[in-house]
């Protein structure tokens, strides 16, 4: 089989699962084409790399990952949105520091394993999640995407481990009082 | 004491770096008397379990555009390729 034609088995047999994987991670769906494309497009220059030695759709979904994590890096790089620090907190904090009664944890009553299966709860934990800035979305995703060290993700953010935790403290303040509201509250 | 806002972010500096003693006295002592931190911090974690479980695993339901979208992107692919 020409190489040609290997590329053009995987475009049809593996496109589906790498585009629903870049979809999932980035809720966007010109950037999950986008992501896909470059996917084939490097897997076509490095062919010669792939030696039969892992499954077609491991090296696949290793390309496609390591695109995912320059996506974030781009995005965290050159935020779209930018909020000021204070700001963001006076939703959720007195100047004292103290919870605003409207933003005061109530207590969540779960059982988490039925949660996290429950495609209602995943819905309204997806929606929420593609409330927040873009910047906080990725250091969010990149945080979980390989469970990597904190300190690898920050040097590839480009961001002091300071800045690191307080995006993501900001973040899940935002992502718990939005999940509170729509799913527990209801 | 510290405040709620410092507690909480005690609470999500540990999940990154980790923290230094005082630091944990601090938040121990604070959540022992605030229960709006203590179920902040039950829920941070539960929040961080379910990100842990979304990026392993595809929802169930794959929304049903996503497959227009496959068979579009796949004769894009192969024509840019023809080309």
């Amino acid at each position: 089989m020409t190489q040609e034609k290997i590329i053009e088995n995987w475009v049809k047999e593996y496109t589906n699962d790498l585009f629903n994987w870049a979809y999932h991670k980035t809720s966007d769906y010109q950037s999950a084409e986008d992501l896909v494309q470059e996917t084939f497009l490097v897997a076509a220059e490095k062919i010669e790399s792939f030696r039969n030695e892992s499954q077609p759709r491991t090296w696949l979904f290793g390309i496609l990952k390591n695109k995912i994590a320059e996506y974030f890096r781009l995005k965290v790089k050159h935020p779209i949105i930018h909020v000021e620090k204070e700001e963001s907190f006076e939703l959720f904090f007195d100047n004292n520091g103290k919870w605003n009664k409207h933003s005061r944890p109530d207590e969540w009553n779960i059982n988490e394993e039925q949660l996290f299966d429950n495609e209602g709860f995943n819905h309204i934990f997806e929606q929420c999640m593609k409330k927040l800035p873009a910047q906080w979305f990725s250091c969010i995703s990149m945080k979980y995407l390989e469970e990597r060290d904190p300190k690898l993700v920050c040097q590839e953010l480009d961001l002091s481990t300071t800045n690191y935790w307080q995006i993501i403290h900001r973040a899940k303040l935002q992502l718990r009082e939005c999940l509170e509201q729509h799913w527990f509250h209801t | 004491m510290i405040s709620c806002k410092k507690a909480t972010g005690l609470i999500e500096k540990r999940s990154v770096i980790g923290l230094s003693f005082a630091e944990k006295f601090q938040l121990h002592i604070h959540t022992a008397m605030c229960s709006a931190c203590t179920n902040y911090q039950k829920q941070s974690v539960l929040i961080d379990n379910m990100l842990k479980h979304t990026s392993k695993h595809l929802p169930a339901n794959i929304p049903a555009e996503n497959t227009d979208h496959v068979s579009g992107l796949i004769s894009k692919i192969l024509n840019k390729k023809n080309s």
